[in-house]
């Protein structure tokens, strides 16, 4: 992409040295390589589609370590965002690592919706989606059950799973995933007051484009801070490499279907009924309390999407006879992204796994 | 050794760090201004208002687009939305009955391994008959003076479990 003449390239001379304007050229240049430069391929870990539904796929991650345990682990993403932020790069990805460290891995890939897909309510992607993805998760692994972890979003709705069909539940990670939406940060501020009913039709997609722009608004400041360090990255094509990866995750979200987005914001986000109690799907209540399987609930310190003390009550919330509640010293992305995965995260779920299977 | 003639040299001000001074304290202030203004109930609902206004424009423009297909006689979004679920919902059919097939495989599985269980509780359940009958008959044969007292009365010659399912 070419890009017009920079009309102030004849001060930058001047201004160069100066601590603060450079900080300012920075971000320029930041935002031009954003613009011009092709991003990084994502998901390359090898697997194998072992069922899809819709455009659900269910990915399989075969086992590679000696030590090969027979549980399954379902990994649940968020619906917003792409499944391969579970798969990012060969040396940085969660599935692979797990694979690798010889479990065998199944990701939910909840694929990109069509506005044919808007009227799927949360009963639907819990009831039929989630529900047949771990079924035959199991069957594949030829396991009587499997253990869920689940990633934000995702994490949320594992944990309702578990509490609504808990028979082919053996152990729930719950990573960064909000049960107390009353402490949900800036985004509950968000929607708070807004009236879902005529912001999200029921039958219309949730558009990317107003996900993006929330997203952002959650930390305005920090859009600055990513571009100088895009620019920052620029003179080592490895740190280049996985600075854009990062903007992938950021740029490319997936729309939401209209019926799901009203339900799970009326109900989480604006009367808080998951940890009450009092959340109904398909007229079944969700009863956290059904959940008696070991659990691991990790939260980490720099979270502004979901917060710590959004995401650690569920430690309480549950009857499980073994929880293990951990706070991270990261952030939500950097918790799978960063160099903090590798050398703490994946060890971590590696250990509780063996642990409880 | 040049001597600098700067004004902001001879002065003992570093240029370097008071913009970097500068840059930091805009950024902390924005920082803060942005937080009033996302913490704002007024700009929170007025930005509610906004989204709710983009969502009734886009309707419209979409039903607008729709009824002027029709006009020309063409498939329009929501027919084509219609045939997609239609679709959809054959697949969750299929998906529905391969549930059932996979429950009943299941059931059948369970069966077998019931009946494996059963035969071969039967089969252990006969031989142990053989074995007590054969023990009655040593008894009975001593009992009737065939055989002298205390000699123990040979061992039946052990008979493979019957293949026949049990009744």
């Amino acid at each position: 992409m070419n890009l017009p003449a920079d009309p102030l390239a004849f001060l930058r001379p001047l201004v160069q040295g100066y601590g603060g304007f450079d900080q300012a050229d920075r971000a320029r240049r930041g935002a031009e390589l954003l613009a011009r430069l092709p991003r990084p391929p994502v998901a390359l870990t090898p697997h194998r589609v072992v069922h899809r539904q819709n455009k659900l796929q269910l990915r399989y991650y075969a086992p590679s370590s000696a030590q090969a345990t027979g549980r399954p682990v379902v990994v649940v993403p968020s619906m917003i965002n792409k499944a391969w932020i579970c798969d990012l790069e060969p040396d940085r990805s969660l599935v692979g690592a797990l694979a690798a460290a010889g479990h065998p891995t199944y990701l939910v890939d909840w694929g990109e919706p069509g506005p044919e897909d808007a009227n799927q309510d949360v009963g639907t992607v819990l009831l039929d989606l989630l529900h047949r993805s771990i079924d035959r998760a199991c069957r594949h692994a030829g396991a009587a059950q499997a253990v869920l972890l689940g990633y934000c979003q995702g994490g949320t709705l594992a944990a309702m799973y578990s509490a609504l069909r808990p028979q082919r539940v053996a152990g729930l990670i719950a990573l960064n995933a909000p049960v107390d939406f009353e402490k949900g940060g800036r985004f509950r501020s968000f929607v708070q007051h807004l009236d879902v009913e005529t912001a999200f039709d029921a039958d219309r997609l949730v558009g990317t484009e107003l996900m993006a722009q929330a997203f952002k608004m959650l930390d305005p400041m920090g859009n600055i801070g990513r571009l100088t360090a895009i620019e920052a990255a620029s003179h080592t094509p490895a740190t280049l490499s996985r600075v854009l990866i990062r903007e992938r995750w950021l740029e490319e979200n997936v729309p939401m279907p209209g019926a799901f987005a009203q339900e799970f914001i009326r109900n989480a986000y604006q009367d808080n009924r998951l940890l009450a109690g009092t959340w109904e799907v398909r007229g079944e209540r969700v009863d956290l309390r059904r959940i008696a399987v070991p659990l691991m609930v990790l939260a980490c310190r720099r979270d502004f999407i979901a917060p710590p003390e959004a995401c650690l009550p569920l430690a309480q919330a549950t009857s499980s006879p073994a929880v293990h509640e951990e706070l991270l010293e990261t952030g939500h992305i950097g918790v799978v992204v960063g160099s903090y995965g590798p050398k703490v995260f994946y060890p971590l779920l590696d250990r509780w796994i063996r642990n409880h299977s | 050794m040049t001597r600098s003639t700067s004004p902001f040299d001879q002065a003992d001000i570093d240029l370097g760090t008071l913009s970097q001074d500068l840059y930091q304290q805009w950024e902390s202030a924005m920082t803060t201004w942005w937080d009033q203004v996302l913490d704002s109930p007024e700009v929170l609902k007025a930005s509610g208002q906004g989204l709710s206004t983009l969502a009734q424009q886009r309707r419209r423009y979409e039903e607008q687009v729709d009824s002027n297909l029709q006009r020309l006689h063409l498939p329009t979004r929501t027919d084509l939305i219609q045939v997609t679920r239609i679709a959809t919902l054959l697949e969750e059919r299929l998906l529905k009955m391969e549930d059932r097939l996979l429950e009943v495989q299941d059931q059948l599985v369970a069966a077998e391994r019931e009946t494996v269980q059963a035969r071969i509780d039967a089969a252990e359940a006969r031989i142990e008959q053989r074995e007590h009958l054969a023990e009655l008959q040593a008894r009975l044969d001593r009992l009737e003076g065939n055989e002298p007292e205390g000699e123990p009365a040979p061992k039946p010659t052990r008979k493979p479990p019957s293949r026949r399912a049990p009744r």
